[in-house]
């Protein structure tokens, strides 16, 4: 009964993110109606520039949305089980920020050699901004809930002003970072959507095997290690999928704000605290945001667009006040 | 059988010693209550002997290994714990909450899910759950709530039931509940079981051995009878106890401040 509802929420929730993905290829600088745009996909017609807009400019934009968008609230799910606490997320543990940084140092430095270089550096970047927020927040060996996102909060705006530091000294090749570090689908081709296409769906296959593993993290540790699970390797791996998701985004996208501390909470809502469901249903809110964020950006000031990190900061910023009231912080 | 005792082990944390140098047997098949004022390192015990505190000097041993030798995953087949203050997410069912007790005999290769639905009915049906099976945690009393857990603890179908303080937070009639059900399982599965009390009057109801701390050191380790025939009780919580018998002629236990007495 209640799994049948669940399951109804799902194909909801699955319904609203094709339909959304959809709406993607229509808005933009120029409108194509619906017929336009399966004229255009299944028949490859050209209505006034639809075959360009649509092929070389709206598909990247939302494969790329589809697939960053699930990897930032996978990513952050995943970092919410792991340490029990609703506000993580690779934004406020400062995961964000460092990767961009160090996607920002290493282009500048050693440049774009291979096809995954930038992923190398993200990661990198994640794993440092990862470590120092996780070991700020020690105390006598133990993690301090409330102070870990306070520290991760100032990691995460001490990377950012690096960043925007470095590009100040930097020449105009790296002017198109600034929309980067807010976090944009502007820049996505079709190249770099098909690059990451592979490495994302291996992580995300590996993170949906781990199901059972995530939901034992959500007891409270000396519960876990009563019942033989074995807590530290456990949540050791699930970080390491998280760093990576957090990474192959941000290596894409930048750094997508709020989206992943919004997500999971959001999804958590519908389906509760078994990731069964809420895993699946914090990617398929992940993708949806990301995408509605990323068409509000570009049709409210049409020639400008506004980033849609920008624009799920705007959204995400009242919500996250919101949750702060409710679990009292 | 498994056979569980314990050499010289002392604890510290930093530099403080809060076990030093304890040599206890545990008493198998029987229901053991560990007491001890505040600060006496009952909670650290019950954590020291089921490797959830390590423990500096001397040694565990379980059946002629020692515990540091024990896979995390064997330890949770031999006995099982139920921490002071157990945390779960709040929208799970019982079911799911004590399948989680079957997480160390569950394996990538082999099929379990048979003895799996098996042991988690028995459980249900031992703490008396099966009608609340399918409700959410959130939903239940605080009673029902630790014996969703003592279920949990159940499946793991361990010879050994290790449990901190499982009455603390709960109101007397859940109290006796809780304690009424561990002497079913005592008595009718053969569990052994050892629990840290805070309330001297359960543990001289309800257990047949009483192992006394104080300042970390191991004061009495003997029945139930014996300790209170001896006093230690009375010297080390500064209290007096009295048997009296009421209109029926049993015999109850009254437990009277000390410093009053003497006036």
């Amino acid at each position: 009964m209640i799994t049948n509802h669940k399951i109804n929420k799902l194909i909801i929730l699955f319904i609203t993110a094709i339909t959304i993905c959809y709406t993607s290829l229509m808005l933009g600088f120029t409108y194509y109606s619906i017929t336009d745009v399966i004229d255009t996909l299944i028949y490859k017609q050209d209505i006034n520039g639809s075959y360009f807009a649509i092929f070389d400019i709206r598909i990247p934009r939302m494969l790329m949305g589809v697939l960053c968008g699930s990897m930032f609230a996978l990513s952050s799910s995943l970092l919410q089980s792991v340490f029990r606490n609703p506000m993580a997320s690779s934004e406020t543990l400062g995961i964000n920020s460092a990767s961009a940084l160090f996607v920002l140092i290493g282009i500048s430095l050693f440049g774009k050699s291979s096809e995954y270089s930038l992923l190398c550096y993200s990661l990198i970047g994640a794993a440092l901004g990862f470590t120092i927020t996780l070991f700020s927040s020690l105390d006598q060996g133990k993690i301090l809930r409330v102070r870990l996102i306070i520290v991760g909060i100032a990691i995460g705006a001490f990377f950012k002003s690096a960043s925007q530091f470095i590009m100040t000294f930097q020449d105009e090749k790296l002017s198109s970072f600034v929309s980067f570090l807010n976090g944009t689908l502007y820049s996505s081709t079709i190249e770099s959507a098909s690059a990451i296409i592979i490495p994302s769906i291996i992580v995300v296959s590996i993170t949906f095997c781990c199901i059972k593993q995530i939901d034992l993290l959500q007891l409270s540790d000396d519960v876990a290690i009563s019942i033989g699970f074995n807590v530290t390797r456990w949540k050791i791996i699930i970080i390491f999928l998280a760093l990576l998701l957090t990474a192959i985004a941000v290596s894409c996208v930048g750094s997508l704000g709020f989206i992943g501390l919004i997500s999971p909470n959001i999804a958590r809502l519908i389906f509760g605290y078994s990731n069964k469901y809420t895993l699946l249903a914090s990617s398929l809110i992940g993708i949806i945001l990301t995408i509605s964020a990323d068409i509000i950006g570009r049709i409210i000031f049409i020639p400008y667009e506004i980033a849609p990190g920008i624009i799920s900061i705007i959204i995400g910023v009242p919500y996250f006040l919101y949750i702060m009231r409710k679990l009292r912080y | 059988m498994v056979e569980i005792q314990t050499q010289d082990i002392t604890v510290k944390y930093s530099k403080q010693v809060i076990l030093d140098k304890l040599n206890i047997k545990l008493q198998q098949g029987k229901i053991t209550a560990i007491l001890g004022p505040n600060g006496s390192g009952k909670s650290t015990l019950l954590k020291t002997l089921v490797g959830l505190v390590p423990h500096q000097e001397g040694k565990i041993i379980i059946n002629d290994k020692k515990l540091a030798n024990f896979p995390k995953i064997e330890l949770a087949k031999i006995l099982s714990i139920l921490p002071q203050s157990p945390d779960s997410p709040n929208d799970i069912t019982v079911k799911q909450l004590v399948s989680y007790g079957r997480h160390a005999h569950s394996s990538w290769f082999k099929k379990t899910k048979k003895d799996d639905n098996f042991y988690v009915d028995w459980a249900l049906d031992a703490t008396n759950l099966t009608q609340l099976s399918d409700n959410y945690i959130y939903e239940l009393s605080g009673g029902q709530k630790q014996r969703s857990w003592i279920a949990m603890s159940l499946a793991q179908n361990s010879n050994y039931l290790f449990l901190d303080e499982p009455t603390t937070y709960l109101d007397i009639h859940y109290q006796f509940e809780i304690l009424s059900l561990l002497r079913d399982l005592n008595k009718k599965q053969n569990k052994t079981i050892i629990m840290v009390l805070h309330e001297l009057q359960n543990a001289i109801q309800y257990a047949d051995h009483i192992i006394v701390l104080d300042k970390g050191s191991v004061v009495a380790d003997d029945t139930t009878k014996n300790v209170l025939a001896s006093k230690i009780l009375d010297d080390v919580f500064k209290v007096r106890i009295k048997q009296v018998h009421d209109e029926n002629n049993q015999s109850h236990i009254v437990i009277c401040d000390q410093t009053k007495e003497s006036q």
